[in-house]
């Protein structure tokens, strides 16, 4: 897809509330423009609905539904219960942080996608609380610091996209603010699929990640070349790695290191080398399971044709 | 038109069912309906309120009613224990399970409708009991269709026998014989009431619509401005791609709304050809 296809309308007016260099705004624009506007956002608690502005005014080109932070899924099925009816084929979309998909929206997202509502569900994952200041979540990774984990998190990040892969709904996809392109194609696949969708964006932020905000789209790109966040794609439980991931699954790119995207960021700047190796045996082990994942399915199709 | 309705009763007399089968039939009949319990204790034998309201427009109260036209009095002597007159309009309607008749009534508004119907007996007549308890809630709708409700007594009926299966038409017959026996008759009080009169509160329902600066113009965050230098510009559309303030603007090149740009100079990194400098803002007008 080349950038001058790309829809020219814009649905993220400017003008709002959101920090310098945001990645949810430029994330949030690809969206709905690859949705060409034909979209219903439902937004729990997060920055968006916050950065979107006061009554009576909106930022956003698209109706918004600004809903609880545990019902965003559960708002969505009901809306789209409605436009079935109504005969409408409008996108109903769920804008959510991470705050609002790994932790507290996490059993609306897992009971509609049980349910096979049809909705389109978006995480943008900043890895952290920062619309409230900047407080660790489920999705924080090991190490790093934010106002609730003074010395970093001594934990793991939770993995919800692959809780969604074994939800066995029919798409779901990882994208990175670095790769606007790739993330327009994809909600451009997930438009053209029924049923329950989940697409989870990384989200650089520069107030909570603690680097320039120069750097949000540097930083997008950087995480997916040092391997620390994975851009995946399965549709009906077809599972393959997408753009720069691929290229690396593939052995045709190195990856680059580790220290060089942990230590361009404030929030790991106090790791020493001992978290730094935990955190790469973290990384390695989770490239082994999706390239298991991966071949997995392909050996699976294999064995019940054969 | 906007009927909003009162249920008093005792736990397992049925007013949050009656209050729901009233709001199903004036929504089979093509009005806007609601109902809703007080959320309290819900135990047997405990008053209990519940609420209805009716509309030919959307309904936007989501509040209990504290000024309803019509109550409906499930339980003949629950007026000893709560105020059933409280709030209720001049010239409303009170719906009463009683043996008493209409001129007995006391109250505080100067002239009130009273309905007055033994649903006690009514129920005991068609054998209508459910753990030794008298139903009185279906034959109490059946009386408060004689009030000022634009309902239709089939409609109910309908509903009522779908809903009870072989109860059905016990509770059908009862609503009958409440409707036909039910003596209404419009009543003076004191005219004393102490409440203050209702204020009132225009509910609308917030919607915002779409506009450009909802934080004003935003330029005034900019500490740099950066520069688009168009001899080097090959209109990759990179810029425009990634700018979070969708502060870009394509005309015949891109061009940057410099009243929005808030300067975080994400174009500026992800420009190829390093067309787009930065230079300081200064302000001449701030």
């Amino acid at each position: 897809m080349k950038i001058s296809e790309m829809e020219r309308e814009e649905y993220v007016l400017p003008g709002n509330t959101a920090c310098q260099g945001c990645p949810s705004t430029v994330a949030l624009r690809t969206v709905l423009k690859a949705l060409e506007g034909n979209a219903v956002l439902v937004i729990p608690a997060c920055c968006t609905s916050v950065y979107m502005g006061p009554f009576p005014h909106s930022a956003i080109g698209v109706p918004v539904f600004n809903t609880a932070f545990a019902s965003a899924a559960a708002t969505a099925s009901g809306i789209k219960a409605s436009f079935e009816l109504q005969g409408k084929d409008t996108e109903v979309v769920v804008w959510a942080g991470d705050g609002g998909t790994y932790d507290i929206g996490l059993q609306a997202l897992s009971g509609a996608a049980e349910r096979g509502e049809d909705i389109l569900f978006i995480c943008y994952n900043n890895e952290m609380y920062s619309n409230t200041g900047i407080q660790r979540s489920g999705a924080t990774p090991y190490g790093a610091w934010t106002t609730t984990t003074w010395k970093g998190k001594r934990e793991h990040k939770k993995d919800v996209s692959e809780l969604m892969l074994s939800h066995g709904i029919p798409y779901v996809a990882t994208a990175s603010v670095g790769y606007l392109r790739d993330l327009y194609e994809k909600v451009k696949r997930a438009r053209e699929i029924r049923g329950f969708r989940y697409l989870e964006i990384l989200a650089p932020c520069p107030p909570g990640w603690r680097f320039p905000m120069d750097k949000t789209i540097r930083m997008g790109k950087l995480a997916v070349e040092s391997g620390m966040w994975i851009l995946f794609e399965s549709i009906n439980g077809e599972f393959r790695f997408t753009g720069v991931s691929k290229s690396i699954a593939e052995g045709r790119r190195k990856m680059k290191s580790l220290e060089e995207y942990l230590l361009s960021q404030g929030r790991f700047s106090h790791l020493k080398p001992e978290d730094i190796a935990e955190i790469r045996k973290y990384v390695v082990k989770k490239w082994e399971k999706l390239a298991r994942l991966e071949g997995e399915v392909d050996a699976a199709i294999a064995k019940f044709y054969v | 038109m906007l009927i909003s309705i009162r249920f008093h009763g005792r736990g397992g007399q049925g007013a949050v069912t009656a209050s729901k089968l009233l709001a199903q039939t004036a929504s089979e009949m093509g009005y806007y309906s609601q109902s809703m319990p007080f959320f309290g204790a819900e135990r047997r034998g405990a008053p209990v309120i519940s609420f209805t309201r009716i509309s030919d427009e959307p309904i936007y109260e989501m509040s209990q009613v504290y000024h309803p036209n019509i109550v409906v009095v499930l339980d003949p002597v629950i007026m000893k224990v709560v105020d059933v007159f409280r709030g209720v309009k001049e010239g409303g309607w009170i719906v009463a399970n009683t043996t008493k008749k209409p001129d007995e009534f006391v109250f505080g508004q100067e002239y009130l409708n009273i309905v007055a119907v033994d649903a006690t007996g009514i129920a005991i007549k068609n054998d209508l009991l459910v753990a030794g308890m008298p139903v009185v809630n279906t034959p109490m709708l059946g009386a408060l269709l004689r009030a000022d409700i634009p309902l239709n007594i089939e409609v109910l009926e309908g509903i009522v026998a779908r809903k009870f299966g072989k109860e059905g038409k016990k509770n059908v017959k009862a609503i009958s014989e409440a409707y036909e026996f039910a003596e209404v008759k419009l009543i003076h009080g004191s005219g004393k009431r102490r409440y203050p009169k209702k204020q009132k509160i225009k509910v609308e329902f917030p919607i915002s619509t779409p506009a450009e600066g909802v934080a004003g113009k935003t330029k005034l965050w900019r500490d740099f401005r950066p520069e688009i230098n168009y001899d080097k510009c090959n209109d990759c559309l990179n810029c425009w791609l990634h700018c979070p303030e969708s502060a870009i603007r394509l005309n015949d090149r891109v061009e940057i709304d410099y009243d929005y740009c808030k300067g975080c100079l994400v174009c500026a990194a992800v420009c190829p050809k390093k067309a787009i400098t930065s230079e300081r803002e200064v302000f001449a007008d701030v």
